[in-house]
């Protein structure tokens, strides 16, 4: 058995949507906003709010990104108290393509079906079974093939340099 | 003259999609992982990520957000070099609805032509600004009514303490 799912079907009408702008000027400096929307802002009601906006500004806009957001309830007692029940435990799907691109994924939290009996790693047949592999594949397109399943806790990394 | 865009046209047709899984765990811990897919990826397929997914954890999938990114090319030689031409200095819209709920546009490095002349003061009836204000309240949908508008320079704030 998983847990509760509460996050609402993706469908194309998301709770709410949200726009993020991003500028440069002319000396370099970035910034970026971002606002909600309502759910029902068409794309074309998107472009003439992006194409206003630039056109009464000196900065360049070099990105917009535009977000679906899918919100249901948050709350701890739609989890499972189980054998890994914790979020930082983690199955991670790592796949590549051939120019070496890396894709990965994570089950957090992994039901204990998708284990061999009595051990701790992954059973690959349960987990194509349940298809998680065969979702990510088609969601990444190209030509991704798996290359590992690992159970793993997830790592805290140190703050990432820009280079 | 305005800066020049390089986002490309918001079109249904993004660079690429990002979609975000949030999860909370029995104890209460919470994780958020993304995932770059392909700009092509539908609803559809996505939803079978989510189900997918959900189906094999013990935590409590709540929220999903896909964002469709468009995005140029990222240069200070495409913003103008002229008065005001900081992407921190900025107009700032304030509109606010009959339950009292804010929203905030920012229109950085802004032209010369949407103030009063001689002035620091937003021209409230510039087609250029009202055309932003329109695009904005036709996004926010609701009953968003435009409260002020003001020239200043982006603040500085302190970490947030969430509640």
């Amino acid at each position: 058995m998983a847990a509760s799912r509460v996050v609402p079907l993706i469908d194309g009408s998301p709770t709410f949507k949200q726009i993020t702008l991003r500028w440069i000027d002319a000396v370099g400096d970035l910034r970026t906003d971002t606002s909600i929307i309502d759910a029902t802002t068409t794309t074309g009601q998107i472009e003439s709010l992006v194409a206003a906006m630039l056109s009464a500004s000196n900065a360049s806009l070099y990105a917009a990104y535009v977000t679906d957001v899918y919100l249901g309830e948050k709350s701890k007692a739609n989890a499972l108290h189980e054998v890994r029940e914790s979020v930082n435990d983690n199955i991670v799907y790592h796949a590549k393509d051939p120019n070496r691109e890396n894709r990965r994924a994570y089950v957090p939290a992994p039901i204990s079906s998708m284990f061999i009996d009595d051990t701790e790693i992954p059973d690959e047949n349960a987990i194509k079974r349940d298809q998680i592999m065969t979702k990510w594949d088609t969601v990444w397109k190209g030509s991704f093939a798996g290359v590992s399943l690992r159970f793993t806790e997830r790592r805290d990394i140190n703050k990432k340099g820009e280079l | 003259m305005a800066g020049t865009r390089t986002a490309p046209t918001v079109d249904g047709s993004p660079t690429f999609i990002e979609i975000s899984l949030r999860w909370i765990d029995a104890i209460g811990d919470v994780r958020s992982d993304v995932s770059l897919v392909a700009a092509a990826a539908t609803d559809a397929q996505i939803e079978a990520v989510a189900a997918a997914m959900a189906a094999g954890s013990n935590a409590s999938l709540y929220a999903m957000r896909i964002t469709q990114v468009y995005e140029g090319a990222k240069s200070k030689a495409n913003g103008d070099n002229a008065v005001r031409e900081s992407a921190q200095d900025n107009i700032v819209y304030h509109a606010k609805d009959t339950g009292r709920v804010d929203r905030r546009s920012f229109l950085p490095a802004p032209l010369e032509a949407v103030f009063v002349a001689n002035t620091e003061t937003p021209d409230a009836g510039d087609g250029l600004i009202t055309a932003i204000m329109t695009a904005w309240d036709n996004a926010w949908a609701g009953t968003f009514a435009g409260i002020s508008l003001r020239f200043t320079e982006r603040r500085e704030i302190n970490e947030k303490v969430n509640l």
